[in-house]
Parts: C-alpha cells; sequence; structure tokens
C-alpha cells in the first residue's frame, strides 16, 4: 500500500514548463548588458565564459542524445568533432542570462496583422503527378518507408 | 535611330542609347557612350573616399548607375533590341563568367525560347509586363517548377519542386525570364557560400575572395553582369552584406512584404525574400514586382504595395539639397572597435554625402543592439531545427537506404545535410528542449522585443537609421572557415533588422584597398516598417548623386576582352 | 374497456444508433416492462428486437471484491476530427475513404517552401465546442509546433496549441443509462484545444516495409482533455458517448469511432478511498467503440487494484496500454520514459487567433439546444428516463419529435409511435429518421386523427407504415382507402349480428366458458369492417351480445 502514496503527476496536458531558475552570475554583472561591442571579439573566451559559467555548469549538452534526437546520426569522431564547437556557441548563447529582462513580453515574430485566414473552399492542387513524381519510394498507392519498430 | 536624349520626366534618368544590335559593353546594356577618357578611373588615396568633394585631376565624373530594366524596356518596346539579342548576350556573358565565378547551381534551359515568346508578344503589340525580357537570377531556396531547388544541400539533390514560389511567379507574369538558380550557402546557413555543398561562389572583384553570404551566388551573379537583377533570401543579413561584399544593391523588405510562400523555410520569423540590382531603381522595380497580399501565406501583410519608384526624380532634377530636412542616424555601435577602418571611412563618406545632400547626420545608440547577435542565433537555430525536419528522405529529397526507419532518418539527414546544418540543428534542438527554453529561446524572444523597441524609438526620432552591411569587406575564401563564432561576428550589423523586422538597403558607397585590390563596401539604410517607399527614395539620391558610382568589378572587363 | 398494452422498450437505443457494439452491464438489470394506458392499439404486444443482455461473467464478480477500498481515477482524451470540407491548414478537400494519397498538396506534404493558412471554419467549430461544453474561450491563442518524427507526420511536427488553447476550464452533464442506475453527472473539461491529424501509416504483411498514405494529414481536430473525474466505466463510456452527441448535435463532425472521426483514449489511476494523491496513471488507446472503453476501464481498474492489493503496487507503471478486443485485456505498449520532450515553441507560420465578442455572440447565438438541455426539457415535458434517453440521442430524431410535439399533440403518444414503429422501421431497412417519407406533420396528424376518432388505432399503424415507406399524408390516405373509422353503433350492431350468426358453434363456446373467444368475434367483426369498427364499440356490443342469454 506504500506504493500509493508516492504521487504521481496526472494531466500535465496543461503545460507548464519546468522553469530553470536561473542564478545570475556575479552581482557586479547581473545588470550588465553588453554595450556596443562584439562579445566575443574584444571580451576574451576566458571572460566570457567565467561570466555564465554558473548557466553553463549544468548545461553540457549530451551530443549524442542530441544527434539522436534531431535524428542526424553521427560518427564518434565526428561527435568528438562537433562537441566542443556547440559547447563553444551555447557557451555565448548563455550571455543573455546576465540581461535584466525582467517584465520585457516575448515577441514570437516582427508585429503582422492578425486575421490571415482562409475561407472552407475546396481547391484541388493541379499538379498532384509532379508530388508524386518527386517521392523516392513510391508503390502505388502508397509511400513506402522501412518497417518502423517504435514510435518515438 | 535616335540621339541620346534624356528623359526630363519626373521618373528615372534614363538614357536611352544609339540603338545596337549587338551588346558592346560588356556590363550596362544599353551600352553608355564611349567614354572620353578609359572609364577605369583610379582613386590614388587610401583609404578610397567617395562623396561630392572637389574632384582631383584623376577622377572622372561617372555616370550614376541607371534602371537597366527600364532601359531594356524601352529598347525592346522601341524594337531597337530583341528580348533574343539581350537574352543571348547575357547568357554568353554568363557562361564566359561561371568557370571562375561558379554563381549558378542551374542554368536554364528555357531562356532562349522565353525570349522569343516575348520578342512574338512585342511584335503582336500585346501587353507585357515591366520586367519583359529582364534576365532575373533566383537563389536555389526558393521554389521554381521545371527547375531543380537543392538550397545548396546534397540532401535535396535532384528535388524539382511542383509548384512555383509566390515571388517567382509574379516575376514571371512580369515578363520576367528565371536565367537560372544562384548559389547559396546550404538552406542560408553561412555568410559566404562556402557552406554550399556544391561549390564556392567568387567574388568577382577579387576571385580569391568570397561573395558573401548566404545569397553570394545572387549577388556575384548581378555584379558580373550575368543577369540583371536576382533574388536572394535575407533571414539575418544574407542579401545585403554580399551586396556589400560585391558592390551591388541590395534591398531587404519588410518582413510581410514579400509573401514566404516557396522560399525554402530557414527561420520563418526572420525570413524574408530581397533583391539584388546594379541600381536602386532596378531593387525597387523588382521588389514591387513580387509585393503583395498573398494567400498562402498567413504572414504576409495585406497592406497596399506603393510604386516605389513613382516618387523617384532625375538627378539633374534635383534640388542642390535634396534631402534637406531629412534626419539620419547612424548606428553608434556599428562603427567603433571591431570594424574596419576602412569600412568606418566609408560610412563616414556616406554620411558626409548624406549631409551634403541636406540631411543632419547624427549618431544614435542602440543599447540593446550588441544583445540582437547571439538572440538572432538562438531564434534561428531553433526555428531551423524545426523547419528542417521535414527532411528526412520520405516525401522527397536523397533517400539513404535503410533498413529500419530510424536509420532511414538519421542517415539521410546526415548525409544529406553539410557539418554546418547539422550544427545549427542540434544546438537549435536543445536550445528547445524541456527545461532550456526559457534560458534561450523565450529569452532570445524578449530581447526581440527590446531590440524592436529600440528601433522604433531611434527611428521615430530619424527618418532612416545608417550602419555598414558588414565589419570588414570581402574577406579570402577560406579565412573564416573553421571558426564557427567568427563567422557569426560578421552578421552583427545586419541581424537586428531581421528581428526587428524592418525593411533595409545596402548601396555601394565606397572601397577598401586590399593590398592591390580595391574591394567595395555598402551603406546599409533602415527605415521603418513598411516604409520602403522613403528609404528606396532617399537612397536612390543618395546613389544618384554619388560621385564615384562606378562598382563594376574588374572580372566582368576581363571576360568581355 | 381499455386494454394493456405491453411493450418492451427498446434500451440502449441512444447507443443502438451510434454503435452497434453491445454494452457490457455488470448489474442484474434484464428487460424492463414498462406498462401505459393507451387507445392506441388493442393488440398484443409489438416486440422489438433487445440486444441480448450480457450478464457478467463470474470471475467479474470476484474482481469486485478486488476493487474494494479503491476508488479510480478516470480522465478521457478525445480527438473529434472536424468535417470542415477543407483541410485545417491547405485548401485540399478531404473526404474519407479517398483512393491513398489522393488529397495531397504541398502544403499538407510538408514540401519545402509550403506554408500553412489557417480555415475559418476550424475557429467557428472550436467555438461552437467551447460554448456548448461551458467553457472558458480564449479571445487570444495561438498554435505551437509539437516536434516528434514520424512517418505519417509530414513536416516533422504538429501544428497543435500547447499553452493558450481556444477553451479551458468547462464541463459536460451526461445522464447515465438507466440499466446501471441512472442518474445525473457533470465532468469537468480541463481544455479544448484545435490541431492537425496526422496520415495514416500501415503495417503490411510484409514486415520489411510499411506505407504511408497523407491523405488525411492536415485534417482538422479539435483534442478534448477532461477533468479526471470520472470513476467508473460506465461513467467514462457515457461521457464519451455525450461528446459523440454533441459533436453531431453541433454538425462539426460525424462522431464516428468507426471511422476515426472520433477517438478516445483513457487514462486510469487507482487509489485507495480517502486518499488525496493519484495513483500511477497508465493510458489505454486502441478503443474502438464505447463498450470497450467501459470494458477496458474496468479491466484496468481491476488490474491496478489487484496489484495494489497484493502488494505489488510498483509494477503499476506509467505507460501506454493497448485495449486488446479478443482477449478482452488490456496489453503493453510501451513504457513511457518520463514525458515525451516535444520541445514546443510557438508556430511562427501563423499569427494569433483572435475572436471578438461579437464573433463569438453570433456563434453562441446560433448553437442548437445541446443534448443535457433537451434532456432537462424533455423531462419537464413529462416524459420517463427511458424516452427521454432515446429521443435525445439523436438531434434528428429529437428535431423531429420536437416539431411533431409543436403541433399540439400529446407528448406521450408522439414519443411512441417514434420509439416504438417509426424506430422499428428505420431499424429494419437501415435508413435514418431524415431518409423517412413521414413528416412530424403527418405524424401530428395521424395522431389526431387516431384521437378523435377519424380513425382506429389498428388502422393508424397500417398507415403510418404507407407514410413512412411512401409518404403521402394522413387524410389523402384515408380518403384514398375509406378508412373512416365506423362509430355508429348502429352500423356496428349489424355487423356483430351477423357474425354472431354465422359462427353459433363459437358463441356455444363462448357461452360454455371460453371467453378467449371474445377475441375471435372481435376479429371476425373487424374483417367484416376492412378493420374499421372502432374497437371499444366494437367489444363492447359483443361482450353485450355475446352475454345475453340467447
Amino acid at each position: 500500500m506504500n506504493n500509493l502514496l508516492i504521487p504521481s503527476s496526472t494531466a500535465l496536458r496543461v503545460g507548464t514548463r519546468a522553469l530553470l531558475r536561473l542564478s545570475s552570475t556575479s552581482a557586479a554583472n547581473s545588470n550588465r548588458i553588453w554595450i556596443g561591442r562584439s562579445a566575443f571579439r574584444t571580451q576574451s573566451p576566458a571572460r566570457i565564459r567565467k561570466l555564465t559559467r554558473d548557466f553553463c555548469s549544468r548545461s553540457v549538452p549530451d551530443v549524442r542524445r542530441l544527434a539522436e534526437t534531431a535524428r542526424i546520426t553521427l560518427t564518434p569522431e565526428e561527435i568528438e568533432e562537433v562537441g566542443p564547437k556547440i559547447q563553444q556557441v551555447l557557451d555565448w548563447f548563455g550571455q543573455l542570462q546576465a540581461v535584466d529582462l525582467e517584465n520585457v513580453e516575448p515577441a514570437i515574430r516582427a508585429d503582422t496583422e492578425g486575421d490571415n485566414l482562409r475561407d472552407d473552399v475546396p481547391e484541388v492542387f493541379e499538379n498532384r503527378e509532379a508530388i508524386i513524381a518527386a517521392i523516392p519510394s513510391y508503390e502505388e498507392p502508397y509511400i513506402k518507408v522501412p518497417k518502423v519498430l517504435n514510435k518515438e | 535611330m535616335g540621339s541620346t536624349t534624356r528623359f526630363q520626366s519626373p521618373r528615372l534618368i534614363v538614357v536611352v542609347l544609339p540603338s545596337r544590335r549587338r551588346l558592346l559593353h560588356p556590363l550596362r546594356f544599353p551600352p553608355p557612350p564611349p567614354p572620353a577618357k578609359p572609364h577605369r578611373r583610379t582613386f590614388h588615396f587610401t583609404p578610397t573616399l567617395c562623396f561630392s568633394q572637389p574632384q582631383t585631376q584623376t577622377q572622372t565624373p561617372t555616370q550614376p548607375p541607371h534602371s537597366q530594366i527600364l532601359s531594356i524596356r524601352r529598347s525592346l518596346l522601341s524594337r531597337s533590341v530583341t528580348a533574343l539579342d539581350l537574352a543571348e548576350s547575357h547568357l554568353a556573358r554568363l557562361n564566359l563568367a561561371e568557370p571562375r565565378l561558379r554563381s549558378f547551381l542551374h542554368v536554364s534551359d528555357s531562356v532562349l525560347r522565353e525570349a522569343r515568346e516575348i520578342d512574338e508578344k512585342i511584335h503582336r503589340n500585346e501587353e507585357t509586363g515591366l520586367l519583359a525580357g529582364v534576365l532575373v537570377g533566383v537563389k536555389d531556396n526558393i521554389c521554381a517548377i521545371n527547375m531543380p531547388a537543392t538550397a545548396g544541400s546534397k540532401l535535396l539533390q535532384g528535388y524539382f519542386p511542383p509548384f512555383d514560389a509566390t515571388a517567382v511567379k509574379k516575376v514571371k507574369q512580369s515578363g520576367g525570364i528565371v536565367v537560372g538558380k544562384t548559389n547559396m550557402d546550404e538552406f542560408g546557413m553561412g555568410s559566404t557560400t562556402e557552406r554550399s555543398s556544391y561549390q564556392v561562389t567568387a567574388n568577382p572583384w577579387d576571385t580569391s575572395r568570397v561573395p558573401g553570404g548566404s545569397s553570394g551566388g545572387s549577388a556575384a551573379a548581378v555584379s558580373a553582369g550575368q543577369c540583371v537583377v536576382s533574388l536572394g533570401s535575407d533571414t539575418g543579413g544574407s542579401v545585403r552584406q554580399p551586396a556589400s561584399f560585391c558592390g551591388v544593391v541590395g534591398l531587404k523588405p519588410t518582413y510581410g512584404r514579400v509573401s514566404r510562400y516557396g522560399l525554402m523555410a530557414y527561420a520563418s520569423s526572420l525570413d524574408v525574400i530581397g533583391c539584388f540590382g546594379t541600381s536602386v531603381a532596378d531593387a525597387a522595380i523588382l521588389l514591387h514586382a513580387i509585393s503583395g497580399h498573398d494567400k498562402l501565406d498567413a504572414t504576409c501583410s495585406k497592406l497596399d504595395v506603393p510604386d516605389f519608384t513613382a516618387q523617384f526624380m532625375s538627378a539633374s532634377l534635383l534640388d542642390s539639397q535634396p534631402l534637406k530636412g531629412l534626419k539620419i542616424g547612424l548606428i553608434r555601435e556599428t562603427v567603433n572597435d571591431g570594424v574596419d577602418t576602412g569600412v568606418i571611412s566609408s560610412i563616414q563618406g556616406a554620411a558626409l554625402h548624406m549631409e551634403a545632400l541636406g540631411c543632419t547626420v547624427t549618431e544614435v545608440s542602440l543599447p540593446s543592439f550588441s544583445l540582437g547577435l547571439p538572440a538572432y542565433y538562438i531564434l534561428a537555430s531553433s526555428e531551423s531545427s524545426s523547419n528542417l525536419s521535414r527532411y528526412d528522405g520520405v516525401r522527397y529529397g536523397n533517400r539513404a537506404a535503410a533498413e529500419e526507419l530510424s536509420n532511414l532518418y538519421g542517415d539521410s539527414r546526415a548525409q544529406g545535410f553539410g557539418p554546418e546544418v547539422k550544427m545549427r540543428i542540434m544546438m537549435g534542438t536543445y536550445a528547445l528542449s524541456a527545461g532550456y527554453y526559457d534560458a534561450y529561446y523565450k529569452r532570445a524572444q524578449q530581447v526581440r522585443t527590446l531590440v524592436q523597441k529600440s528601433f522604433k524609438s531611434a527611428l521615430a526620432e530619424n527618418d532612416i537609421l545608417i550602419s555598414p552591411a558588414a565589419p570588414s569587406a570581402a574577406y579570402k575564401i577560406g579565412e573564416k572557415k573553421n571558426d564557427p563564432l567568427a563567422m557569426y561576428a560578421g552578421d552583427i550589423m545586419t541581424v537586428n533588422v531581421n528581428l526587428a523586422g524592418l525593411p533595409a538597403l545596402v548601396v555601394p558607397c565606397g572601397f577598401v584597398n586590399q593590398g592591390k585590390t580595391r574591394l567595395p563596401v555598402g551603406v546599409q539604410m533602415i527605415g521603418a516598417a513598411f516604409d520602403e517607399d522613403k528609404l528606396l527614395r532617399i537612397g536612390h539620391i543618395f546613389e544618384q548623386t554619388l560621385q564615384c558610382s562606378n562598382f563594376a568589378p574588374p572580372l566582368a572587363d576581363s571576360i568581355s576582352s | 374497456m381499455a386494454s394493456t398494452l405491453c411493450r418492451v422498450i427498446q434500451f440502449h437505443t441512444h447507443h443502438f444508433f451510434s454503435s452497434p457494439a453491445v454494452l457490457f452491464r455488470r448489474n442484474k438489470a434484464g428487460m424492463m416492462y414498462c406498462t401505459m394506458k393507451s387507445t392506441q392499439s388493442p393488440d398484443a404486444t409489438r416486440e422489438l428486437k433487445m440486444p441480448q443482455a450480457k450478464v457478467a461473467p463470474d470471475n467479474y464478480r470476484k474482481l469486485d471484491k478486488v476493487t474494494e477500498g479503491f476508488e479510480a481515477v478516470i480522465g478521457l482524451e478525445t480527438h473529434v476530427q472536424l468535417n470542415t470540407v477543407t483541410k485545417a491548414f491547405c485548401s485540399c478537400p478531404y473526404s474519407y475513404g479517398s483512393q491513398p494519397n489522393t488529397n495531397i498538396c504541398p502544403v499538407c506534404m510538408g514540401l519545402p517552401g509550403a506554408l500553412p493558412v489557417l480555415n475559418a471554419k476550424v475557429i467557428e467549430c472550436a467555438v461552437k465546442l467551447g460554448l456548448a461544453l461551458n467553457c472558458k474561450l480564449a479571445f487570444a491563442s495561438k498554435f505551437d509546433r509539437k516536434q516528434y518524427f514520424y512517418p505519417d507526420l509530414p513536416k516533422g511536427y504538429q501544428i497543435s496549441q500547447f499553452d493558450i488553447p481556444i477553451a479551458t476550464g468547462g464541463y459536460i452533464d451526461v445522464d447515465l443509462p438507466l440499466e446501471f442506475g441512472g442518474g445525473h453527472r457533470r465532468f469537468g473539461i480541463t481544455r479544448a484545444h484545435m490541431e492537425e491529424d496526422a496520415g495514416k501509416l500501415l503495417h503490411t504483411g510484409n514486415s520489411s516495409f510499411s506505407q504511408v498514405d497523407l491523405n488525411r494529414a492536415g485534417v482538422p481536430l479539435l483534442e478534448i482533455v477532461s477533468e479526471p473525474d470520472m470513476r467508473t466505466g460506465v461513467e467514462a463510456a457515457e461521457y464519451a458517448a455525450e461528446i459523440q452527441r454533441l459533436v453531431r448535435y453541433l454538425g462539426i463532425s460525424n462522431g464516428n469511432m468507426q471511422e476515426g472521426s472520433l477517438r478516445c483514449d483513457v487514462n486510469v489511476s487507482v487509489r485507495p478511498i480517502g486518499q488525496l494523491e493519484f495513483g500511477t496513471k497508465v493510458e489505454v488507446k486502441n478503443l474502438n467503440a464505447f463498450s470497450a472503453i467501459g470494458r477496458a476501464v474496468d479491466y484496468e481498474i481491476s488490474r491496478q487494484s489487484l496489484l495494489y492489493s497484493k502488494g505489488q503496487g510498483d509494477e503499476v507503471v506509467q505507460e501506454t496500454r493497448l485495449w486488446d478486443e479478443g482477449s478482452q485485456k488490456t496489453v503493453t505498449m510501451r513504457k513511457k520514459e518520463g514525458l515525451a520532450d516535444y520541445r514546443y515553441f510557438p508556430e511562427p507560420d501563423l499569427p494569433e487567433v483572435i475572436l471578438t465578442e461579437g464573433y463569438v455572440e453570433k456563434i453562441r447565438q446560433s448553437l442548437p439546444e445541446i443534448p443535457e438541455a433537451k434532456r432537462r426539457r424533455y423531462e419537464e415535458m413529462g416524459l420517463g428516463m427511458q424516452d427521454v434517453l432515446f429521443l435525445a440521442n439523436d438531434i434528428s430524431v429529437a428535431n423531429f419529435f420536437d416539431t411533431t410535439v409543436a403541433k399540439g399533440v400529446d407528448v406521450k403518444l408522439a414519443a411512441n409511435w417514434i420509439m416504438g414503429d417509426i424506430a422499428a422501421y428505420m431499424k429494419d431497412e437501415k435508413v435514418s429518421i431524415g431518409e423517412i417519407k413521414l413528416t412530424p406533420d403527418e405524424l401530428a396528424e395521424l395522431i389526431k386523427s387516431i384521437k378523435d376518432g377519424t380513425i382506429s388505432g389498428k388502422i393508424g399503424k397500417e398507415i403510418l407504415f404507407e407514410l413512412i415507406a411512401k409518404g403521402g399524408t394522413v387524410k389523402g390516405l384515408i380518403k384514398e382507402k375509406d378508412l373512416v373509422q365506423i362509430t355508429d353503433a348502429g352500423e356496428i350492431e349489424k355487423m356483430v349480428d351477423q357474425v354472431i350468426s354465422e359462427n353459433p358453434k363459437q358463441v356455444e363456446q363462448y357461452r360454455g366458458g371460453r371467453t378467449k373467444l371474445q377475441g375471435f368475434f372481435a376479429g371476425q367483426v373487424m374483417k367484416m369492417s376492412k378493420g374499421k369498427a372502432n374497437p371499444a364499440i366494437l367489444n363492447s356490443i359483443l361482450l353485450e351480445k355475446l352475454n345475453s342469454s340467447s
């Protein structure tokens, strides 16, 4: 019966993402905005790393896992080669952590007028044959794929 | 047939020249009158500045660029030349230059046929569109029926889209002839065309240098006269930076001005289709032809498209201070350390020129400017990681042989994508993962808001803002290839404009000397949203009154001789 | 003398028309009979076909013991495929059963350069549903990309709504079927949102490859997530049935589980009664009928309870199981290793979905009376729950009923006709109420004609059949076939006399004690009168004559 006392989450479909609580870096930098300089050209790489270390320390990417998630087969050599580059860029991304973004609304895109909708009126695409012709493995009337083992 | 006349209409300067059956001058058509002095002039001082100062002995006044599109139109309509002739000479030129430039991934085999059809139409006195007979290059990530579209990637080798992009459809409807698909960095990810999986395009000014990217092929093609105008795409500067590197006009419209339907998406909230031309007028005419609401793109604006060139005046009709009263803001953060001195001089020269035209140029500061670069790359990687998920070999493209589905995906993508694309997809995947979304993507969206706000307030005080289009002139091929951050650094001038969705125009304004070579530099002018009108008018006047306005690359001459 | 009419009412008729599968019943209720006074039909019972009542298997009763002390917590996720003409984000027409890969275009195929544009009708359907589910509507919602790789998902992501769905926080009222005790329930609705469907992946016999059909890719769906308010299989099944009823009422979907235009997945967890925390949740898929939902849930409750009660609670893991109709069990499909990371982010290709007060109000005005409201209204009219459930199940039937009753006829009579003869005809001929030739006006006319004595009930039934099959008017048929009831006592008396005189033997037998022969005589008179004799008058005269000493 003890097992039942372990709570388990129920309908999490109304999503709240796990918010990553970020500890800001040193107080001196907490409100600093990088002004005017290509941050990495004039700031030494070491300085950037220091400033974003708090955040980045837990965000070392598992490149193998990333490649799997992105469905890109990488050889071990490729993983080794690309790993540091990705890490370098991600470290550089981390500089946004130092910015005070309190009360700033995220913008999905530049302002667009809303309401670009379509009427429910059918239009048959006239060049279906060309779509079918582009399919690498087609056996009328289906697209062929190798057997599927498991849905993600 | 006629003598040189100058149209005194309030439209563009058009020089209609004696009719010739053949294209003589290799670069401009119709050819300008043979210059009294050799038309290759030199500037004997470095850094090279072009602005309205008293001319030195060695300086020859050069003709400001004219609209090739309008010249072609008048020549065709006056029957002084045929579309077929034009097409043949351009194709000849294209083929001559190609071995060295490699701007094209595909050249259409129906160019001459289409040119003949236009001639027949003209013969029958039928309506032809404004772009009739104009050869247009199209970047290879923009779909055109009956031509392959690879986006510079091996994954799409042999893919023939079953539909035209709306922009291409409109070019064709206006009578334009799509001459071919131009080279680009794979899926738009790069700034030099070195990331193309097929070839590297060379800069017509110095073939050991890059033309810029990702629309390098389109810029080089126009610069070398392989086509009259071309379409590119601009997500973080991919039209403006190559325009600066190649010495041509590059125009990035407001986000939503031109339909994105048929543009292979890189970063959906940032991508726009842009125009290259040898004059502001040509870029403007092309933009007008491709703009407008499209029901196939929900982010496309319903706003009317004004005739951008309607307000264009010929230089001779301009006052001495045609831009009087206009306020220009020079973005302070773009002209300090980290930018080549040669580029800074050119921009300062441009500023001086504008002052001579009557503007007040002041320095403005955009506080969130440098944040824009990491924010841009986070957004672009994230969105592109999603947009590129569809490339799996199942419905189109190169499919790897595989016995099991996850291998099919993994191998097709591994074999089809280049290393930069793979890296960005993985970075984007990471940035969107659970637990990191708020830290990366959401923050980048917030920075976008800051950037939008700061531009808005700067543009409330100024008519346009100016800056360089790139921190340097064209670099050598291979120089930046292995250092991703160094590569990204080059985009600092341009990405913020994409974040804000604003229109921007790059006009060649000067040169820098790199050893023996002279490399062009363009000035970027940024306008308010949907205010391409004002931007282009200012750009046109700037261009038409600039003293050293011959931005013809040496390659062109060496080919023709 | 009034006769007593026994009529067997068909149960589960509300399920009957929606799903031919048999409901699995746990309790002992078998057939129920209902008596009512009526002058309509003197004849013996008109028996209708009954679904075979399944009696609970023995082991099931044992399991009742197992679940004692535990409480099940059940929630449903339902996908409703909208019946719009075109897909959600492109103008491809969609029709179920088309030749594979024919309803396609660059957008739904995920070709490079294609872009989605939202079908305005989808918003309309979503708002209709949101209002009908008593939800709070988000006046500014957005789309998000839900990313995963699968061959039936052309873009590698599904356009859906993640954190700002168009509708949240509503409820739905259901009436549980009478054989399970009936009763009213209100179940919460957590949210409803718009999204697009994926294509179909078919696994061939040949195991080396699978086949993809993208006709269905991009078809609009509304996903409805319920609060975990259900507690039994019956409740879960009825919730699903009510959703079906509702979407059909609203006309936004044909809600057909067999065709896949209504899909349900259930989440079942179990906890000891009184505990506040939820137990481990298990998802069950592959439910193709409401009855399957009920059975699967019950099975799962038992399975989990058994494990917990045996101290093997850690074998209850968060996973997805499939309902196997053959073995009537749930089987493991895959174990969830934590929640899947769909890397949601806002869809940049689509602008926000903005609703205005005016738009919402207009839709609200256009909503039909929803099933719950109808049921309450029918109850108030005085109909029994049986009738209420039957009539309110199908909106066309309800409309037919409403129109008939609007002509002023007795509610109960109208109900009986519809539920009896008319329903039987529809079932036999496999037609819907929209396809029969009988109109509500004529039904009302028929009822009136019987009530005011113009024709007898028996004749009424005969006419009914013709009206349903061939149409026409009551008045017309009466005239044409000369069906007016004979109510003149004298005339009837003459016929009675004749019959009596023609059948002396039977008269004697009758007077000898075989009173049942009255029916024989009545029958003869009826025959003679071609069914037109008024039964009441006939019988009273007959009895008088028969019982009088010769």
